[in-house]
């Protein structure tokens, strides 16, 4: 089994990238904690929800 | 999940993570913003965020490194605020003024050896080494994970990430080069990094999903390749030399940098023209951004090296002062590491080129820059990277970056073009909080502190012990508790200081043990009659000396002169000084790592004491496990990984108070010159069609980009992608993706597999063959339903995996399918013998795996044969026997007749074929 889910920057303005790669039993791979120039702290709710 | 939205959202937690305890490890890929620039804010204020196991490659790590640290340095708006939300539940009466009104209240920014920590805390692996990563014991086990990087070209140490788990074989690449450049070697697609016609890279070939990024996939190349692009280039800079003005270029601080710094450098030594110039990199880490440079030349491209020993070899040689130069030894690019030299650069007469660090120009050296310059019309700002191709007339200026505003103004690719507006700037007031202001943010790490506690003691008591563990770690110099690959490099930040800070309360005297010694502060005798082990002996803390692969960390604060010292103090308010005093205790440690305020690298704590607290704490332990851990992976970076224990020095720290931003606009009335030169690096679309149907994915899932930019490549790739006609794969095309965020994407490889529990009557009768990390067997059972959950049934984490020969996810079993939904967890039951008779299954034999021919010839050596490869793909064994793959994946076996003796034919293509099937997996049938 294998997900892949993009946190920022699919389909957006925004040169930020995280990504969320999901395998079988529970293995989450973050790849890329990336950020914009706006350092908004909303923009990380996802790792941080 | 949420969708990451700014305004509304409902009450909800911050800094207090749910999804983060999950996570199994975090990959970086490139030195960047945009790839990790929120790496150090998210272990400095998400808790358990930092007990994640990081992987890079070395250069991203140091990097990464020197990059944040300009960062945070440059402006404080990298510590980001306060969310207004959070405001807004702290305490409603702040909402009446309106959300756009709200207190931009900065959070803590994290201290220069945090930083250093977090980074340390990275495991470095090296490129196309496979790496099998341990779990921390708190998140799914990771066995069968096997991670690899590769080179990605575009910044030093960018990464392609293959990732292995099980059947499923990913590759990550988001902003990759395919093509090289002076300093960075192309991506490691093709064999021998050529760019004609051949295979992709075996590890590469054909993943079951490729995640590609999407950026930049229109750009047609420069014509004439990077070279006509560093011609492009030159051209401008010749032009601004002839009129005797400055030229501005706006860079990254340590990625793309380093390809500009290259040749630009190259180009003043080489030529006469540019010698009367002045050549300047204006960045605030840029020193040992450069010495990371001179150590990492293996990790580029083999020219650099070359050039690298020649000048080495002609030194030695000659023994003189050679008059080339190593590379990223700048004899004629001059490093300006802090604003008086800018100043002093910016003062000088003649023309000047500034490489400068901030590649928005929304903070750094370049925003400084171009306040000095834009009003002299003769001066040019040459943009490294070109603009997209889309209508951005709809986004205001204000929302973009000046980099951006900027570009959207060019009207020629090739020309610059000559600006004469007003822009409307922004800019920005640190001040310290009001009394109301300060309350509330109390309030808020109050809140933060009792969320962290609930989540710390949520996870279990794992985390308790833990902490234990490490305290004890850190209390003692020598220990030889085993510790968890979580306590690597634990850094003392904020979530951390609060659970020592929330037991310090706890904790009676009887608890602390002999530690009272050093925790309580007139504690001086301590009673060891009957007391056992440590608690016999004097606590030690071992000072531990920072030190790099240069030797002794310097930390140029205590060099600073007399006056320079008196500069910085003069800066503090006393206010601010004040403020930290009358902080109550444990909030001391968490204001501590707040190194707030404007331009200074410099953290506070430096002005009281004059020079910084050495006192660190041991990780005796937890180093020495890294290295052990690395053995493997060829750890380069020798930082030691440290914090400051603020617990165990007496000495004051001195914080500047929380602080918060204000703006204010006014109008810049810009006359300069703006021109873009394209030096992104970036995959264009010619290379991406070129390699996309070499790579051959099962799955393209595409991601990092515009909605245009990801539309039209996805158009592009159904046609290239869809139509793949060779001869025996027209059935094999590649589905494709595009993400969206927040939207799960299945690009499982398995279509057709199940979660099956076997029960253990079955289970006893099974005979497993073994495939590399799998077991392979063929079942026939009956499917029954889980009556109850405590049956004798063993539920296997494995599905079993019935595949056959030609292609995947064909299973061989006869299951009933279709039953499969209605059931909960269906149990595979023996079959009774009496139907066993009756329902005997016409299986075929299949043979399961894949095996490669180099394994193969490794094989056949061992056993004392000669086997070679001849031509593409082709063993050849004992001179008449040739083993070859076809295309999908069966292996085909010739004989070529009879030129060894007579008994040795037939045994001779026996032994090959034996030596195949013994290096497969046999589904035979019952």
């Amino acid at each position: 089994m294998f997900t892949f889910t993009s946190l920022l920057g699919a389909q957006s303005e925004c040169p930020a990238n995280q990504s969320l790669l999901e395998f079988d039993g529970g293995v989450k791979v973050l790849v890329d904690v990336g950020w914009d120039e706006s350092f908004d702290v909303d923009k990380l709710q996802e790792i941080d929800r | 999940m949420k969708k990451a939205t700014g305004t509304g959202l409902p009450s909800r937690t911050y800094f207090c993570a749910r999804q983060t305890p999950t996570i199994s490890l975090i990959l970086l890929t490139h030195p960047t913003i945009s790839h990790l620039g929120a790496y150090v804010h998210c272990c400095k204020h998400i808790p358990l965020f930092d007990r994640i196991p990081v992987y890079a490659t070395t250069p991203t790590i140091s990097f990464g490194r020197t990059l944040i640290q300009d960062l945070y340095a440059s402006t404080p708006l990298a510590s980001s605020t306060l969310p207004a939300t959070a405001l807004a539940e702290l305490s409603p009466v702040t909402t009446a003024h309106g959300a756009s009104n709200h207190t931009q209240i900065l959070l803590p920014r994290p201290s220069d050896d945090e930083l250093a920590g977090f980074f340390s805390h990275i495991h470095p692996l090296k490129y196309s080494q496979e790496h099998q990563p341990i779990g921390s014991s708190n998140t799914a086990p990771l066995e069968g994970l096997t991670i690899t990087a590769y080179p990605a070209g575009h910044t030093v140490g960018g990464t392609l990430w293959h990732i292995r788990y099980g059947s499923e074989s990913v590759v990550y690449g988001v902003d990759w080069n395919q093509a090289r450049e002076n300093v960075m070697s192309g991506a490691a697609w093709l064999a021998g990094g050529t760019t004609t016609g051949s295979e992709v890279i075996e590890q590469l070939r054909q993943p079951t999903a490729f995640i590609c990024s999407s950026k930049d996939s229109q750009k047609m190349g420069v014509v004439g390749g990077w070279r006509a692009r560093d011609e492009q280039l030159f051209r401008h800079i010749r032009t601004t030399i002839q009129q005797n003005a400055t030229a501005l270029i706006p860079c990254d601080s340590s990625a793309r940098v380093l390809e500009l710094s290259y040749l630009l450098e190259r180009a003043w030594a080489d030529s006469a023209e540019f010698k009367n110039a002045k050549l300047y990199l204006a960045s605030r880490t840029g020193d040992a951004t450069m010495k990371y440079a001179r150590s990492m030349l293996e990790w580029m491209d083999e020219n650099v090296v070359r050039e690298f020993e020649t000048q080495a070899a002609s030194r030695s040689a000659q023994n003189s002062t050679s008059k080339g130069s190593q590379p990223f030894d700048f004899k004629h690019l001059k490093l300006l590491e802090r604003k008086s030299q800018l100043e002093r650069a910016l003062a000088s007469s003649g023309p000047k080129i500034f490489l400068a660090s901030g590649e928005t120009m929304e903070w750094g050296f370049s925003r400084d820059i171009f306040m000095r310059t834009y009003a002299n019309s003769a001066t040019l700002i040459i943009i490294p990277i070109k603009p997209k191709p889309q209508d951005r007339t709809s986004q205001s200026d204000s929302q973009l970056s000046v980099v951006d505003r900027l570009l959207m103004r060019l009207e020629d690719e090739n020309v610059a073009t000559q600006l004469n507006e007003d822009f409307q700037w922004r800019e920005a007031q640190i001040t310290n909080l009001g009394a109301d202001e300060a309350a509330l943010y109390q309030q808020f790490l109050a809140r933060e502190r009792r969320r962290l506690d609930a989540t710390s003691l949520g996870t279990g008591t794992t985390l308790e012990a833990s902490t234990d563990a490490a305290d004890e770690h850190s209390l003692s110099s020598s220990s030889s508790e085993d510790s968890d690959d979580e306590h690597q490099g634990r850094v003392l930040n904020t979530s951390v200081a609060m659970q020592h800070s929330k037991r310090k309360f706890a904790i009676t005297d009887e608890e602390l043990g002999i530690n009272v010694l050093l925790r309580r502060k007139n504690a001086h005798d301590y009673d060891v009659r009957g007391k056992k082990g440590r608690e016999r002996v004097v606590p030690f803390i071992a000072r531990r000396k920072r030190n790099d692969e240069f030797g002794d960390v310097i930390r140029p604060e205590e060099y600073l002169r007399a006056e320079e010292r008196d500069d910085m103090d003069a800066e503090a308010s006393p206010d601010e000084l004040n403020k930290g005093n009358t902080r109550i205790g444990q909030k001391r440690r968490l204001d501590g790592k707040e190194a707030g305020g404007g331009d200074n690298i410099r953290s506070a704590e430096t002005r009281a004491n004059g020079k910084r607290r050495k006192v660190v704490v041991s990780h005796d332990t937890s180093s020495r496990k890294v290295e052990a851990n690395h053995t493997g992976a060829g750890a380069e970076s020798s930082d030691e990984m440290e914090s400051e224990e603020s617990d165990y020095e007496p000495a004051e720290p001195v914080v500047l108070g929380p602080q918060k931003v204000t703006f204010s606009t006014r109008t810049l009335s810009v006359k300069a010159k703006v021109v873009a030169v394209d030096f992104a690096g970036i995959h264009d679309k010619r290379s991406l069609q070129m390699l996309l149907p070499l790579i051959r994915p099962r799955k393209l899932i595409l991601t990092a980009g515009s909605v245009l930019e990801t539309q039209m490549m996805e158009s592009d790739c159904a046609r290239i992608l869809g139509s793949v006609t060779n001869k025996e794969e027209t059935s094999r095309t590649t589905a494709i993706h595009v993400a969206r965020n927040n939207q799960v994407i299945d690009a499982s490889v398995d279509t057709n597999a199940w979660s099956l529990r076997l029960s253990r009557s079955l289970l006893s009768g099974l005979h497993w063959q073994k495939y590399r990390q799998l077991g392979v067997v063929t079942i026939d059972g009956q499917l029954e339903e889980t009556l109850n959950d405590d049956e004798e049934s063993k539920s296997l984490s494995k599905r079993p995996k019935l595949e056959g020969d030609a292609g995947r996810g064909e299973p061989v079993s006869d299951l009933e399918i279709s039953t499969m939904k209605a059931m909960k967890m269906p149990v595979l039951n023996a079959l009774p013998s009496s139907a066993t008779a009756m329902t005997r299954s016409f299986t075929q034999s299949n043979h399961v795996g894949d095996l490669r021919l180099a394994e193969l010839r490794k094989i056949l050596q061992d056993r004392g044969h000669v086997a070679q490869f001849k031509g593409e793909g082709t063993l050849l064994v004992d001179d008449h026997i040739a083993v070859r793959k076809n295309g999908i994946g069966k292996i085909e076996i010739e004989s070529g007749g009879g030129f060894a003796a007579v008994g040795s034919f037939g045994t001779g293509l026996y032994t090959v074929k034996q030596k195949i099937y013994e290096g497969l997996a046999t589904v035979a049938a019952r």
